[in-house]
């Protein structure tokens, strides 16, 4: 809650209302309006916006929203960021880049943390959705930022956010992560090399106002802790394909069996990068919610069981599968 | 026993003991010395048979023997000394003292030119990470606080279009970030060996023992006093000086000796490569960039009744330009936009691209019937010098907006071998515009075609590239994104705003490729709003 506790419960509620019309203009003038009231940027970006947001997520996953609804949604979140991206001045203080990490597509959240960073008076670059690790460097090559803010959601886009945040300490530049792709309280983000990780905007605007946690930020990142990361990592396809061949699926679910495999397969590999079970579980849980209506734990065991196989020569991957597996058993 | 066998020969075990290279020393019961051997008395003249162990003028032995100690290490007469305590039978006990000068001589030499190869290594890898000059000036001076100076400023000239004026960046051991300014000429000069650094002139770094504040309070911080030393080194680089450092330490230390005068060189030497390096980037990718801007998709203008969305993906290429394009321009009415593939990727498709958005872009202003325009545009690409023996030619559409009074649009399409847009109505339905037509700068005889149709408001086009459909991955890696994917992930997002809908699809594209090389991809969507 703002002080003076202007974005209240009542507030929420009209935002939402204004979103589930898919009210443009309804919405941005409510944002307006409380900036108009005394609301600073951050305010109605973090405790209106970003909260609604996360409501739109919780609709959408118990099934009360459609994929279009919650889309349309998203968008009218979005122009209200623009909308309010325009009531910030000059930067005075350094120049920051802000990006997903590649394949991720949910942008929304980042360029809130953008717009709030801006507001407190940095330059900031938004790079966009789902940007690859290639134009990363090219870019932080030709600007030399001071920092980039990463943003990642699902763990099992951490591999290529590890990709990222090598690329930044190639180029120099320390990485502050933020998102719940990197885990619980951002347990994960320093495994791969990030200098920090924050929960929300503010926290962003924290990490960037002092001076970054001791260590170093730059250069090579820290190897991973399980030496066989790197050579499940070469085998990602092939573990794909064997796990997809073990599974009996009706030809119409197997595209969407192949790509929840195939972030199973990620989720795993990243589990190895982080040396942490829990990424693999935490990802199960939620995977298990999403395959229970194309053939639920079977599925999911026999995925689990023929990666297990593909894998026996890496003991250390293998025993996470076998934990995995009695987790899934046991529910 | 070994023992039994000496014989009791005071005059043989004098002449052992003074053979020694340890000095050896006795102590009697009550802390007296008794005995010393010819070393003892070089090295420990103080020492002689009578004197008291704890009061005698050797302090660290006086101490050691007070406190009970085993060992101790001292300098005595410009000596390392290194003493071990031994207990001898009745009570009594020897000191063995060694005189160990050189080898602490040694293994000083031996720790500083480990630390000197250290830093050298350290300064090769942080200065070889960044190609952007400010982070690598940032970095060479960061690099030598504390290690060779309390306080490292770097003075360049920066590259044109900046005006010729020397800058300096600074970082001190206690500022937390390093701080810039601009120095001008006359500081430089107030300087010695500044100016003739920073021209290539002086070659050599050269210390500087009697500094005035004055002339350096410019570039220190606030506070710092008047410097002990100060140390100037050119930054040379294969394209001549790239700047100078200037070292400065406070009067509490000691003063540059000829190793750390010689690691300065060598460190400056680096920084100086890296910032050419950094500068000849910058260069090249100033040009890059600029040509980038021109061949990159446009921001789309904001029309009246219209919403628009553009998305763009290159072909694995870091300058992110490439062979399809769109563009839209403003007409009374509404707009005129165009999608379009030029044949070929990356630098060579794209400047192709340039040429035919400049031509689009003047043509339009004397011509603004679709299929009109396309035919004059295929007769200007092929005017171009050289168009034939290049033979790239480019499918494109071109259309028109027109806004109804309705609500809704007229669009009017042209066509040139591009895949037909679609348009997805609000109830989820999804019509093919056939347009049909030839490539466009292939054939002097090229015929187009034209086409009709009325968005509804709710209603969305979408003209695309073929870098969509034929994104190949999947399950098996190489089946194609196909058609039927595509309208069915477009009749899924029925009633999206335009820019949500170009990010649904570019999002399942994405996840089709998993990574793997892909096409050109762009897309434009236009809805009546």
């Amino acid at each position: 809650m703002s002080p003076g506790g202007r974005i209240g419960p009542a507030t929420l509620a009209a935002y939402l209302e204004h979103l589930e019309r898919a009210d443009r203009a309804g919405a941005v003038a409510l944002a307006r309006g409380l900036l108009a009231e005394g609301c600073s940027v951050a305010d109605v970006l973090v405790d209106l916006v970003a909260v609604a947001q996360r409501e739109i997520g919780r609709r959408w996953l118990t099934g009360s929203w459609s994929v279009a609804q919650e889309h349309a949604a998203t968008h009218v979140s979005e122009l209200v960021v623009d909308a309010l991206g325009t009531a910030v001045g000059a930067p005075r203080r350094g120049h920051v880049v802000v990006a997903c990490v590649e394949g991720e597509w949910h942008a929304l959240a980042a360029r809130i943390v953008s717009e709030v960073v801006r507001a407190a008076g940095w330059r900031v670059t938004f790079l966009g959705a789902s940007v690859p690790a290639r134009h990363l460097v090219s870019y932080l090559h030709q600007t030399g930022p001071d920092a980039v803010l990463l943003s990642c959601v699902q763990p099992n886009r951490l591999v290529r956010a590890a990709r990222m945040v090598e690329a930044s300490r190639a180029a120099g530049v320390p990485v502050l992560a933020g998102g719940p792709g990197f885990g619980p309280e951002g347990r994960w983000a320093t495994a791969i090399g990030a200098a920090a990780w924050g929960a929300s905007a503010r926290d962003a605007v924290r990490l960037l106002s002092g001076p970054l946690p001791a260590g170093t930020h730059t250069g090579p990142p820290p190897p991973p802790a399980d030496d066989a990361y790197v050579a499940v990592l070469h085998r990602r396809r092939e573990l794909v394909r064997l796990a997809l061949a073990a599974v009996d699926v009706p030809e119409e679910a197997a595209e969407d069996v192949a790509s929840g495999i195939a972030h199973l397969v990620d989720a795993l590999i990243a589990t190895a990068r982080v040396d942490d079970d829990r990424l693999l579980l935490d990802f199960l849980g939620w995977q298990e919610e999403a395959l229970t209506a194309r053939g639920g734990r079977r599925l999911l065991d026999d995925v689990l069981a023929a990666l297990e196989r593909a894998l026996a020569e890496h003991p250390r991957v293998a025993a996470r599968l076998r934990n995995a597996r009695a987790a899934v058993a046991t529910g | 026993m070994a023992g039994a066998a000496l014989p009791a020969d005071d005059r043989l075990a004098r002449e052992l003991l003074d053979g020694l290279a340890e000095a050896v020393v006795t102590i009697d019961p009550a802390g007296v010395v008794t005995l010393v051997n010819a070393m003892a008395a070089e090295l420990l003249p103080e020492l002689t048979p009578g004197v008291g162990l704890a009061g005698c003028r050797v302090p660290a032995l006086a101490e050691a023997a007070r406190d009970g100690a085993d060992t101790f290490e001292t300098e005595h007469h410009g000596r390392r000394l290194r003493g071990l305590r031994r207990e001898l039978a009745g009570d009594r006990c020897a000191w063995y003292v060694r005189d160990v000068t050189e080898e602490q001589a040694r293994t000083d030499a031996l720790l500083a030119e480990r630390s000197r190869t250290a830093f050298l290594a350290r300064a090769g890898s942080r200065l070889g990470l960044s190609l952007h000059r400010e982070q690598t000036l940032r970095t060479a001076v960061t690099l030598p606080v504390p290690y060779l100076a309390d306080v490292a400023v770097v003075v360049h000239r920066p590259p044109p279009p900046a005006e010729d004026e020397p800058h300096w960046i600074r970082c001190a051991d206690g500022e937390s970030t390093p701080v810039t300014g601009v120095a001008g000429w006359r500081t430089a000069e107030s300087v010695p060996g500044l100016v003739e650094a920073l021209e290539g002139d002086l070659t050599e770094p050269s210390p500087w023992l009697d500094a005035e504040l004055a002339d350096l309070a410019e570039v220190l911080p606030a506070g710092f006093g008047r410097p002990g030393t100060v140390l100037i080194s050119p930054m040379p680089s294969a394209g001549g000086p790239a700047g100078a450092l200037i070292l400065a330490r406070r009067p509490d230390r000691a003063g540059f000796d000829q190793r750390e005068i010689a690691l300065a060189r060598e460190f400056a030497g680096r920084a100086g490569a890296a910032l050419a390096a950094a500068e000849l980037y910058g260069e090249q990718t100033h040009l890059a960039r600029v040509l980038q801007n021109s061949l990159l998709p446009p921001k789309l203008p904001h029309l009246d009744g219209v919403t628009l969305a553009g998305g763009y993906r290159a072909a694995g290429d870091s300058l992110r330009i490439g062979g399809d394009f769109y563009d839209l321009f403003p007409t009374p009415t509404g707009g005129l936009f165009a999608l379009g593939d030029v044949c070929g990727k990356g630098v060579g498709a794209a400047v192709l691209t340039g040429r035919v958005r400049q031509s689009l872009q003047t043509l339009r202003l004397v011509e603004q019937r679709p299929r009109e325009l396309i035919a004059l545009l295929n007769r200007a690409l092929l005017d171009a010098p050289g168009a034939a023996a290049r033979a790239q030619f480019t499918t494109l559409l071109l259309g028109t907006l027109d806004r109804q009074p309705d609500g809704g649009l007229l669009v009017r399409v042209a066509g040139g071998g591009h895949p037909a847009p679609l348009v997805i109505r609000a109830g989820g339905g999804i019509d093919v515009v056939r347009v049909g037509g030839m490539p466009v700068g292939a054939l002097t005889a090229a015929r187009f075609a034209e086409a009709e149709v009325r968005l509804a408001p709710g209603d969305l086009l979408l003209a695309y590239t073929d870098g969509v459909t034929e994104a190949r991955g999947g399950p098996t890696e190489l089946a194609m994104f196909g058609d039927d994917r595509l309208r069915q992930a477009l009749a899924s997002g029925a009633g999206l705003p335009p820019a949500a809908l170009v990010d649904r699809v570019l999002q399942l594209v994405d996840e089709w490729l998993d990574g793997q090389p892909h096409d050109d991809i762009a897309m434009l969507a236009v809805a009546a709003s």
